[in-house]
C-alpha cells in the first residue's frame, strides 16, 4: 500500500476522495491546508483552536482511528458539536489505519 | 480623538514588533485589539506554550515573547485601545484617516497597519433552531452583566472552564439553573466539576449529561427551549436565557468592509512593502496573503520592518536612511 483515499462531502453532499501517500509524517490537518482546504488550523497543531475541525461521518468502518486524546477531548468539550463525532484533523496521523475515512467540514466554513 | 501617525490593528507579536521598528523611524503608533490584552493568539490561546523558531531563542513560552515585545516597544510609549473591534475607516482629504470602534472611540492616522492575525474572535455559536431569531431576545453568548439574570431561569450550554464557572457563579443569582453539557465527563478545572456536582446532588442547579439543546420556543422573547438526549429522548424546559458557552473563534470581521482586496480571508499585499490595494493602508502578519505566503511570526517581523520604511517615506515624503541601532542604538521618544 502506496497511499490512503480519505474522502470529505462537499456542499452537494458528496463524496470527494483526497489520496495521500503513505510514509509522509503529517497529520490529516497538515494534509488539508497543503491542499487549500477550508480550515484555519490556527494555533498550528497543538489542539487549541480547534479551527481544524471536522466530523467523522464513518467512524464504525474505520475501526484503526485513535479515539481522541485528553488535550483533544479538553477542546472538544467546548464546542457546540450535536453528534460527539467531531475530531480535530491536527490530531489524526496519516496512517493505513485511516483509509477509508469520511468527513464533512463544520457548516460554519461554508457560511 | 486619539493623533498618531500609525495605528496599528492588532496587538498580537506582529503588531508589537511594528511598534520598535516604528519607533526606530521616529513614528508615534496606537494599536487597537478586540482582546481585553495585547499578545494576540499567543496570549489568549497558547500563552504557556513553547515557541522554537524565533531567531535567536532555542525555546520561549509565548506569552514571554509578548512580554519581551512589549519590552521591546516600550521606549517608544505605544498607545492602546483595547477591547474594541474597529468597525469604520474613512479616508480624509489629505489621505490620512479616521478610524472608529464599535464602542465609539475614534482615532486619527496617517498610516494604518492591519496585523489582525485571523481577524475577530467571537463566540462559536452552536447549531440550533432559531438561534438567530432570539439572539438578545434570551440568547447569550458571554456574560457581560450578571445582574442580568438575577431570578431568570437560566439554560448554559458548554462543558468547559467558561461554563463550569458560570454555573457556579450564577447558581446563587438565577431563580433556576439548568447545566447542559454534550459529554458524559467534564474536563475543566477538577475542582469546578466538583462543585458543580455537589450543587446538582443538593438540587440547587439541574445537570443534563449526554445532552444538546436543540430547539428555541418563545414569542418576541425566548420562553422555553427543547434539550435533545444522546439516545433521542427529548425534553422541554422553561428558559429565560441561554447562555451557549462554547468558547472562541476567530471571523475577518469588519475588515472585509473597507474595499480591501480580499483572498481566502487575508488581505492581498504588495510584497515589496506589504502595501494594499489602498494608499497608507498594509496589512502584515497572519492576515495577509501573496504567493509563497507562509504565516510564521518571524515572517510578520520581517513584514513589519519592510512595511514601516515604506510608511514613512510616505509621511515624511523621502525614503528613509537605514539606521543601525548597534550604531545608533534606541534613542526613545
Amino acid at each position: 500500500m502506496d497511499s490512503i483515499t480519505v474522502f470529505y462531502q462537499d456542499e452537494n453532499s458528496e463524496f470527494q476522495p483526497i489520496e495521500i501517500p503513505l510514509g509522509v509524517d503529517m497529520s490529516l490537518m497538515e494534509v488539508l491546508k497543503g491542499e487549500n482546504h477550508p480550515i484555519e488550523a490556527i494555533c498550528g497543531g497543538m489542539a487549541l483552536c480547534a479551527t481544524c475541525r471536522v466530523e467523522v461521518l464513518n467512524k464504525e468502518e474505520v475501526p484503526g482511528l485513535d479515539e481522541a486524546n485528553d488535550d483533544e477531548c479538553n477542546i472538544l468539550d467546548t464546542l457546540p458539536c450535536n453528534t460527539g463525532n467531531c475530531r480535530l484533523t491536527c490530531q489524526i496521523r496519516i496512517s493505513e489505519a485511516i483509509d477509508g475515512l469520511k468527513f464533512k467540514f463544520p457548516e460554519e466554513v461554508f457560511a | 480623538m486619539i493623533q498618531t501617525d500609525i495605528c496599528i490593528i492588532g496587538a498580537g507579536p506582529v503588531g508589537l514588533f511594528a511598534v520598535f521598528e516604528a519607533g526606530l523611524l521616529k513614528m508615534r503608533c496606537h494599536l487597537v485589539d478586540y482582546l481585553p490584552q495585547p499578545g494576540g493568539q499567543l496570549s489568549e490561546i497558547y500563552p504557556k506554550k513553547p515557541i522554537y523558531d524565533i531567531p535567536g531563542f532555542p525555546t520561549v513560552q509565548a506569552q514571554e515573547l509578548v512580554d519581551n515585545l512589549l519590552e521591546q516597544g516600550k521606549p517608544f510609549n505605544p498607545t492602546f485601545t483595547l477591547g474594541e473591534r474597529v468597525e469604520e475607516i474613512s479616508k480624509q482629504e489629505d489621505e490620512s484617516f479616521i478610524l472608529t470602534t464599535h464602542k465609539g472611540t475614534q482615532i486619527h492616522a496617517k498610516i494604518i497597519a492591519i496585523a489582525g492575525g485571523l481577524g475577530v474572535f467571537e463566540p462559536r455559536k452552536p447549531n440550533v433552531e432559531n438561534l438567530d431569531k432570539y439572539e438578545n431576545k434570551g440568547v447569550e453568548y458571554m456574560v457581560i452583566d450578571p445582574e442580568k439574570f438575577r431570578g431568570k431561569k437560566i439554560v448554559i450550554a458548554g462543558g468547559g472552564d467558561s461554563a463550569l464557572d458560570w454555573t457556579l457563579f450564577l447558581a446563587d443569582v438565577a431563580a433556576e439553573l439548568t447545566m447542559v453539557h454534550r459529554g458524559e465527563m467534564f474536563r475543566g478545572a477538577p475542582d469546578s466539576v466538583d462543585k458543580c456536582k455537589q450543587m446538582a446532588a443538593d438540587g440547587k442547579i439541574k445537570m443534563e449529561l449526554s445532552s444538546n439543546v436543540t430547539h428555541l420556543h418563545g414569542d418576541e422573547n425566548l420562553n422555553k427551549l427543547t434539550i435533545t438526549k444522546a439516545d433521542g429522548s427529548t425534553k422541554d424546559v422553561e428558559a429565560d436565557y441561554f447562555l451557549a458557552l462554547f468558547g472562541l473563534s476567530p471571523k475577518l470581521g469588519p475588515i472585509a468592509n473597507w474595499g480591501l482586496n480580499i483572498d481566502k480571508n487575508a488581505i492581498l499585499v504588495d510584497t515589496k512593502d506589504y502595501s494594499t490595494n489602498i494608499k497608507g493602508i498594509y496589512a502584515i502578519g497572519d492576515i495577509n496573503t501573496y504567493e509563497n505566503k507562509m504565516k510564521l511570526i518571524l515572517c510578520g517581523f520581517h513584514e513589519a520592518a519592510m512595511m514601516c520604511q515604506s510608511a514613512a517615506e510616505i509621511i515624511n515624503g523621502k525614503k528613509p536612511t537605514l539606521k543601525y541601532t548597534t550604531v545608533n542604538g534606541v534613542n526613545s521618544f
